[in-house]
């Protein structure tokens, strides 16, 4: 015991007591330090700001001075205070402080003021060599002094100042960068290219949405097509780009888009799905279904959302998927909505259009079409293309594909020779216009290098209207337009048949069934005219949908057919404040209009063979300044 | 006779400047840098007109219209002045019964004409 | 005689255990102030040149919810929300949860907003007490307002509730009563935002006491020191906190709290973690515990952000009751936390969080006030037994005492030097109270914590304390 006690006694440390004293009194001295630095802090700031205040109130009204005066109307006195005054702001401006102050008052100002005051409160600051100052800080090696040059020279608009800012553009240290970046946007309009181009750094969020603002606030402007950035190497460029892409309506860029939606940063995924929803890219339907699978919740609810927008009632199926399977409720829940806008009575609809579906298959299996409901429409690759999102079938012209979706069963294809056989049994229709169609067909058909033309012909319509005579059809297809073929079948139905034909409708029907849908808008029964007025936007929805996909392989100018506004005003006189428009109309929908375009095709064929299927779109000419107003 | 305004604003620059702007136009102004200065003021004069910016401390521009035109029961011209953003704010303006606004970066020039037409549209 | 050694020696151990958690805790402050300094010169420096009042009009500006939830808040529900709608932001939404009220807050709400009962369909599967009805308002300018009628679930149950209807990026978790300035959302975006290389899952902000200040219309018009001496006490207590302390953390990335009167999180994040634990009364804490684990585990880079600027405001309990069961739940939550997350503690695979952070907060946080209170006792108990090596003991409360006047003048500097809101009398009797705080507010402090402690560990059933409102409408 004795041993552990000597032990102890000899681990245990002695604690310096006088050590801890000399803490207590060094610590007691620092806070004494501090109630004296902490005081002289707090007079010196609000002196300071005290002081400050006073010579701004001097300083201002010899700044408005300045700014208001007007040789023209100025008197012989008050040109000759201007003139003292002059001199008199010259020997202060001696005072370096003096500058300093005055170069703030003159920044404060410019953020409070615009117009023409604006332009001589910038002309003011360079007349006093204010800038000089700004430009020196630049070379200060300290980075707020560095950075509070750049932004004095970004707000007072000292271009000259622009190629020495873009040195940082790429600098090592942060926040010079940042605001270099923001002051060669805001000097001159090419900045924006050059940063695009040569910027190796992130691009947070918040400086994406500063150099959006300038942008914004630049008046006259003209924005590079950013589609040239979307596969740029760093990826906050690309993200980049593709937000202003969208903010400004570029949509030239739709195929860029479409191979956006599956890039590894999932930021730009989202933007470029949204980008689908605005710019209704019906090309990237199959690629947001495919990616569904792998996306996260909020990316899942933008898909349904783009899919809801670019209005396919085919997809009506996935989304039924979808909504089945083990999802988060938000997805189901939004998938559910989406079905709803897709087809207005869900999944009693989805049902009943299925079956219709089957009987038509059944009925495609025992006999050929009657060729006299046939449209016959040629197409060359470039609209193959097109509207293959649309057009899933095959190629295969011997075996009619068995068809889902129902109105996939629109169209079907066909060989050139079989569109000559069905067009030689339309022949005998007396009119001129589908004669020449033909015409134009033969020349066709002795072009041999002419890939095979295909021809789509109405299925659905054809089960529909079955039971009618072929000579109803024929007339029907003589007049040029108004009469829905449903209208026939509407007109004989109780209330519930009504109902049920106006899904109908809205599943297959177009232009034409628009019109007889609007004349419903006002149907006595309440439950009609609810109906037709959900059942409009569907077909609206598609039609338009329909219209900018025939757009999108356009040049410019013909995209802007679809926002006509003579068109658009047109609509909403006679209807809804729809924003959506129906525009040049898909020949393989409306048949009924086919002669009226032929006369368009036959111009078309004159001038180039390539591009032969303008005419869809050659309904309509817009002026520039309509194209701006959209921009803006 | 001169026309006499109340500028509230509570930027002293912005206000020195607009105050100068209008007095060499020929108005009386007069200044003050908040809601509660505005209340006195209104107390013991009666301006032609009055232009108010609408973030202003211990009373914004649509407390003030709604003080002038249900406390006061007066249909003294308002004339807000606004900063980006705040549209809902001019709407809201405007319901409670402002007679113009202008927004803010402000062009001088643009408030002279908003003055002046206001005021010739004001019955005497 | 043997004996007498032995204590001594017992005696002289114990010492050298206090003394070397001293000095530990005299160098992480000095760490830590030198941190927050540094820390602060460069956001100030940094944000000398922004200006922030355009941004919201943005169409890249994201959208928030600023979730409120609301028990028996009838008194004051009407003005707080009024405060709440006149914010400086565009796309921004106000849900009020009120949580069960037993008084008339959903009342007040219908009456004074013209609210109306909304169809919305919600998540069958959600875990959170049923929602009773989700209320809009018929009139157009109060269409940023969403009231949520649900039954009584506690607040992690009414702000994962809000979390889960919310449909914007940023959920913002405030108490109701908490006076936010108008700018506060375009400076909480603009910390969102800010970082390009890691997310932003959280931002938190500084809390400063509102009491006896003059806020009329749900503005503050007036900066005033509190008149009541707790309210001092805690003042001060809040300006080290959050001046110094948070500051130091934020700037090492390892900020482990977040106040629950304002604290921002990104939802996709704060919903993946799982949301608030319904079965901690710290829930604030531990949700941004489980955040960064979150984030931690699945090697995503991101940070938790803090905004120095003066921007939420709020009422301290002013009567001793109240304030020590305040603290005795936050030791609670404190303790619940740290247990739920233990696994952390030392653990290099968290990194700064688990080497630091969590250790700081189990040792300063929740060991320290214990260790006060048994040294305490053992105080008295050597003293009875004779052994109080008392020049030890007068040296070392000394060198302790000078050094929390001495850390509390610091944070009084920079309070003054950062925000500058009080008279020089008032900072004068702040400094007074800084000497003052070791006998006075210090022990209450101490005794809470210990109290907190032992309910928790003896599991003794408590909830949450109750602050009586007295009501920013009357505060003048």
């Amino acid at each position: 015991m004795i041993i552990l006690n000597h032990i102890f006694t000899s681990i245990a440390p002695k604690i310096g007591v006088n050590f801890l004293w000399v803490l207590a009194i060094v610590f007691a001295i620092v806070a004494l330090l501090y109630i004296g630095i902490t005081f002289y802090a707090k007079s010196n700031i609000t002196l300071g700001v005290k002081r400050n205040k006073i010579k701004k109130r001097e300083l201002g009204p010899i700044v408005s001075e300045f700014l208001f005066f007007d040789e023209k109307t100025a008197s012989l006195e008050d040109k000759n205070n201007y003139v003292c005054l002059k001199i008199k702001i010259r020997q202060m401006l001696k005072n370096k402080r003096n500058r300093k102050i005055l170069a703030e008052v003159l920044v404060e100002l410019s953020q409070d003021l615009s117009g023409e005051t604006l332009k001589s409160l910038h002309k003011l600051y360079k007349d006093l060599g204010l800038d000089n100052d700004a430009l020196e800080k630049l070379k200060s090696w300290r980075w707020h002094t560095i950075s509070q040059g750049i932004v004095e020279l970004t707000q007072m608009k000292v271009t000259d100042s622009y190629n020495k800012i873009t040195k940082f553009v790429n600098g090592s240290r942060g926040v010079i960068r940042k605001q270099s970046v923001i002051a060669i946007v805001s000097l001159k309009d090419e900045g924006i290219n050059y940063f695009l181009d040569t910027t190796q750094h992130k691009i947070s969020e918040w400086q994406q949405l500063k150099l959006l603002e300038i942008l914004q606030n630049k008046k006259n402007y003209n924005p590079p097509s950013f589609k040239n950035w979307l596969f740029s190497k760093n990826v906050d460029t690309v993200l980049f780009a593709l937000r202003l892409v969208k903010h400004y309506d570029q949509s030239d860029a739709n195929s860029s888009i479409v191979q956006l939606i599956r890039h590894k940063n999932s930021q730009i995924r989202q933007v470029a799905i949204q980008c689908v929803s605005e710019f209704n890219v019906v090309e990237a339907r199959e690629s947001l279904k495919k990616i569904f699978n792998t996306s996260t919740n909020d990316t899942k609810l933008l898909i349904i959302e783009a899919l809801e927008s670019l209005g396919f009632a085919e997809d009506v199926q996935f989304l039924n998927t979808i909504e089945n399977r083990k999802e988060v409720f938000a997805v189901k829940n939004k998938a559910l909505v989406a079905i709803n806008s897709l087809l207005p009575e869900n999944h009693l609809e989805i049902e009943g259009l299925e079956d219709i579906s089957a009987v038509l298959i059944q009925k495609e299996d025992k006999k050929p079409l009657n060729p006299l409901e046939v449209t016959v429409t040629p197409r060359t690759e470039i609209e193959k293309d097109l509207t293959s999102a649309i057009d899933q079938l095959t190629d295969d012209t011997d075996n009619v594909p068995i068809v889902n979706d129902i109105a996939e069963t629109d169209l079907l294809t066909f060989t050139i020779d079989d569109t000559i056989d069905v067009v030689t049994e339309v022949a005998p229709i007396d009119d001129d216009k589908h004669l020449e169609f033909i015409k134009f067909l033969e020349t066709k058909k002795e072009t041999p290098k002419e890939a095979p033309n295909t021809v789509y012909f109405n299925v659905s319509e054809s089960s529909s209207t079955s039971k009618k005579e072929p000579e109803n059809l024929i007339n029907n297809s003589k007049e040029a337009l108004p009469d829905s073929v449903f209208k026939s079948l509407y007109d004989g139905c109780d209330t519930e048949a009504k109902l049920i034909l106006l899904d109908e409708i809205g599943a297959l029907g177009d232009e034409k069934e628009l019109q007889f849908v609007l004349s419903l808008l006002n149907a006595p029964e309440i439950e009609i005219s609810k109906k037709a007025a959900s059942v409009k936007i569907i077909i609206e929805n598609r039609l338009s949908v329909i219209a900018e996909q025939d757009a999108l392989e356009e040049n410019a100018t013909s995209k802007l057919i679809n926002k006509n506004p003579n068109l658009q005003e047109e609509l909403n006189a006679r209807y809804t404040n729809t924003t959506k428009t129906i525009t040049p109309i898909k020949p393989t929908l409306v048949k009924e209009l086919k002669p009226l375009e032929l006369c368009f095709l036959e111009e078309e064929e004159e001038k180039t063979e390539e591009d032969v299927f303008g005419f869809f779109d050659i309904n309509f000419i817009l002026s520039e300044e309509f194209y701006k107003d959209n921009c803006n | 006779m001169e026309k006499r305004l109340l500028l509230a604003e509570d930027d002293e620059l912005l206000s020195s400047l607009l105050k100068y702007r209008l007095t060499k136009s020929g108005y009386i102004v007069d200044v003050v840098i908040n809601g509660k200065q505005v209340k006195e003021y209104l107390v013991e004069n009666t301006p032609d007109l009055i232009i108010s910016d609408i973030m202003m401390p211990y009373m914004s521009g649509i407390e003030l219209i709604d003080y002038v035109r249900n406390t006061l029961n007066s249909s003294l011209p308002i004339i807000i002045i606004s900063s980006a953003g705040n549209e809902e704010n001019v709407l809201n303006a405007f319901e409670m019964g402002a007679n113009d606004f202008l927004s803010k970066p402000v062009s001088p020039p643009e408030l002279l004409i908003r003055v002046a037409r206001v005021l010739k549209n004001v019955p005497v | 005689m043997f004996q007498s050694d032995f204590f001594t020696i017992i005696v002289d151990y114990i010492n050298i255990i206090f003394l070397m958690f001293t000095i530990v805790l005299f160098s992480g402050y000095t760490v830590m102030g030198y941190l927050a300094t540094k820390h602060t010169l460069h956001y100030r420096r940094k944000n000398s040149f922004g200006d922030l009042s355009k941004v919201m009009a943005s169409p890249l500006a994201p959208s928030i919810t600023i979730i409120a939830p609301a028990y028996n808040e009838g008194m004051n529900i009407v003005e707080n929300v009024r405060s709440l709608l006149s914010l400086n932001y565009v796309d921004y939404e106000v849900m009020v949860v009120n949580d069960g009220s037993k008084d008339d807050t959903l009342e007040k709400m219908i009456a004074a907003y013209d609210l109306v009962k909304i169809e919305q369909k919600i998540d069958p599967n959600w875990q959170s007490k049923p929602i009773r009805g989700i209320y809009k308002s018929k009139q157009k300018a109060f269409h940023k307002l969403t009231v949520i009628d649900k039954e009584n679930g506690g607040k992690s149950d009414a702000l994962n509730t809000g979390m889960q209807l919310s449909n914007n990026r940023y959920v913002g978790c405030i108490d109701v009563d908490c006076l936010l300035l108008p700018d506060a959302l375009l400076h909480v975006v603009k910390s969102f935002f800010q970082r390009s290389g890691k997310r932003v899952i959280a931002v938190g902000g500084v809390i400063r006491v509102a009491n006896s200040c003059i806020i009329d219309g749900g503005e503050l018009e007036e900066v005033r020191l509190p008149k009541n001496w707790l309210a001092k006490f805690q003042l001060l207590e809040y300006t080290r906190s959050f001046i110094l302390g948070r500051m130091a953390w934020g700037s090492i990335d390892s900020l482990l709290i977040i106040s629950g009167a304002f604290g921002f999180f990104d939802r996709e994040i704060a919903l993946a973690a799982g949301g608030y634990d319904t079965n901690t009364v710290g829930e604030d804490m531990e949700i941004v515990f489980r955040m960064r684990r979150y984030m931690h585990e699945r090697d995503l880079p991101y940070t938790v952000e803090y905004i120095p600027d003066p921007l939420c405001w709020t009422e301290v309990p002013e009567e001793v009751k109240i304030f020590i069961n305040q603290r005795d739940r936050w030791s609670r939550g404190n303790l619940e936390t740290l247990t739920k997350h233990k696994d952390m503690f030392f653990n290099p695979k968290y990194g700064r969080l688990g080497m630091l952070s969590y250790p700081y907060w189990f040792f300063y946080e929740w060991l320290a006030p214990l260790l006060e209170f048994f040294g305490f006792l053992s105080i008295i108990l050597f003293y009875y037994l004779g052994i109080l090596n008392f020049q030890f003991f007068i040296a070392i409360t000394a060198a302790v005492f000078s050094f929390s006047v001495m850390f509390s003048f610091f944070a009084i500097f920079w309070e003054v030097y950062a925000y500058n809101q009080y008279k020089t009398k008032d900072i004068l009797v702040l400094m007074l109270f800084a000497i003052l705080e070791p006998f006075v507010f210090h022990p209450l402090v101490t005794f809470s914590a210990v109290r907190g402690n032992y309910k928790k560990l003896f599991k003794i059933k408590s909830g949450w304390g109750t602050i009586t409102r007295k009501g920013f409408s009357k505060a003048t």
